[in-house]
């Protein structure tokens, strides 16, 4: 059926978001080793000087956060069958979930736009670089919302639409994400926004919970195409 | 079942609380091991992981766990207290 | 419970059921297979997911911070002199006990005895607001001591470890007081063991992710 074609499709996006947002980085050279607030003037500028590579990569790594929105919508067609009558949670997933799309997007956007135009004077750089940056690691409100109501909504499910330990790996998910505004109080160390417990760990985590919930998804979407596991579910219900 | 926690739980409560004292009089500085390298430190954290596993397996009730989840809770505090000690010691 | 649980077949393994559970046809709907199953999860199983994920986040940062103090010691156990070792002690101890009482409210529940369990659970919850008072009044001492989370490594770190944990008091309150209104409303065992036992647990996690940065933070560092 087209639907569920359409569905399974949206929760592919989400282990396909970090395949080509990783591979967009490390063509551009944002990883293995991202740069830092201690990174030096020339460093930076430096680094937006191999226009063509840092463009490349960066565009396709825009392309690749942007997978996250059909991944948004398949969970929010799950938690719609999870919550019923009055679907709130389901509504705050799907604007906090667009709202993290977009603090994807802007941030890599930015920086495509630092290497546009390489020749820039250093402290334009350094300043874009800057914002880019603190605006990538920073926002993790919407991120946290969004998890938060995933998680609630699956532990209150009757229906078990998906796994509950899904719910708690939603829980962590949003932990993780609160020592990130620290990144604004430390220039260097595991605390700034190259550090292992902001930069990487959320890296890791979001990673996770883009994954898990692609898979548990295409799960749930192939077991109520089946009529068959239908009903077993029915009875396990 | 008559709602009352088996004397084992009191027991381990009684050892925690024994063994919170013992490590922070040991780490006051006033302890006679003062002189041996590190060797206070040592019996800090092996007293912490102990007290650790501890509530896990009387408190946390995992003892009647599936192996599986105490393995799980068991291999983190093995890795966790060898990797403090050997950050601490060596 | 997974849809994996209920179809399994209860003399197999755990780790071999649901695979092709549809092979064994709808189970009859009768409630998980009782003593079949090798051991009994406290809570659900999920919930040890977020809680062995959770103790292995502090972990991380805990080996990383004694990692960053093998590289200045000194200056690690100089400020590790200015942490007021006789609050860390006592807030562990005023841990350790609000532990004990949960485990006794959690048998007090499950034995039907319900004012017990409710003032054991109170006074958890006491305990709970001793802990968060005492760590005010350290906070409130170091920073009017001068010592903020950019004060260097050393009380970068205490303050990350100790705020983190005190979210973690916060929400664990929570839950606390959520277990306390379903005893109120006196909701029995079977109904409600999950959800008291996965409060538990994460109560006792609680406890013991303070051991942990109570030894190293306050104790070994300034050695």
């Amino acid at each position: 059926m087209l639907t569920n074609r359409i569905l399974t499709l949206c929760a592919w996006a989400g282990p396909a978001t970090v395949v080509v947002a990783l591979i967009g980085w490390l063509v551009a050279g944002v990883l293995p080793i991202p740069l830092g607030s201690e990174s030096s003037v020339e460093k930076v500028v430096n680094f937006y000087s191999h226009d063509t590579r840092v463009l490349a990569g960066l565009v396709i790594s825009t392309l690749g956060v942007s997978l996250v929105f059909p991944l948004i919508a398949v969970i929010g067609v799950h938690m719609v069958r999870m919550e019923g009558r009055t679907p709130i949670l389901t509504f705050l997933q799907l604007i906090t979930g667009a709202a993290t799309g977009v603090c994807l997007l802007l941030p890599l956007l930015l920086m495509t736009t630092i290497a546009f135009r390489p020749d820039r004077s250093p402290e334009l750089t350094m300043t874009l670089n800057d914002i880019a940056w603190l605006l990538f690691i920073t926002p993790i409100a919407p991120f946290m919302i969004q998890n938060v109501a995933i998680g609630v909504a699956i532990l209150n499910d009757k229906r078990q639409t998906l796994p509950r330990w899904v719910g708690y790996v939603n829980f962590w998910v949003a932990f993780s994400f609160i020592p990130d505004p620290l990144a604004f109080f430390f220039h260097s160390g595991p605390f700034a926004w190259r550090g292992i417990f902001i930069f990487w760990l959320a890296l890791t985590t979001y990673a996770i919970f883009l994954i898990v919930m692609g898979l548990t998804l295409r799960k749930a979407i192939r077991e109520s195409a089946d009529p068959d596991l239908s009903a077993v579910a029915a009875t396990a219900a | 079942m008559n709602g009352a926690a088996p004397r084992r739980v009191t027991v381990v409560f009684v050892g925690l609380v024994v063994a919170t004292c013992i490590t922070w009089w040991l780490g006051s500085g006033s302890s006679p091991t003062g002189g041996a390298l590190g060797l206070a430190a040592m019996l800090t954290v092996l007293i912490a992981f102990a007290k650790i596993y501890f509530i896990g397996r009387d408190f946390m009730e995992l003892r009647s766990a599936p192996s599986g989840l105490r393995a799980a809770f068991n291999v983190w505090v093995g890795a966790v207290a060898v990797a403090a000690i050997a950050l601490v010691v060596v | 419970m997974t849809h994996a649980q209920v179809r399994g077949d209860p003399d197999l393994p755990e780790f071999l059921w649901g695979s092709d559970g549809v092979e064994d046809g709808p189970r009859p709907s009768s409630p998980r297979p009782a003593k079949t199953r090798p051991g009994h999860t406290p809570g659900e199983a999920g919930l040890w997911i977020f809680i062995l994920g959770d103790m292995t986040l502090f972990a991380a940062i805990l080996i990383v911070f004694l990692w960053e103090r093998r590289s200045d010691p000194v200056v690690f156990g100089e400020s590790a002199h200015q942490l007021i070792q006789p609050i860390g002690a006592a807030n562990t101890l005023v841990l350790v006990l609000s532990s004990y009482l949960v485990v006794r409210a959690v048998f007090a529940h499950r034995g039907g005895r319900y004012p017990q369990a409710r003032r054991l659970v109170a006074a958890a919850v006491g305990c709970a607001a001793v802990f968060a008072g005492l760590k005010a009044f350290e906070y409130y001492s170091e920073i009017s001591s001068g010592h903020t989370p950019s004060s260097g490594t050393f009380f970068t770190f205490y303050f990350v470890l100790t705020g983190l944990h005190l979210l973690h008091v916060i929400v664990g309150t929570v839950l606390l007081l959520a277990w306390q209104a379903m005893l109120k409303g006196r909701r029995s065992w079977t109904g409600s063991q999950k959800v008291a036992e996965g409060i538990a647990s994460y109560w006792h996690m609680v406890d013991l992710l303070w051991v942990a940065i109570f030894t190293l933070v306050y104790l070994v560092s300034a050695e």
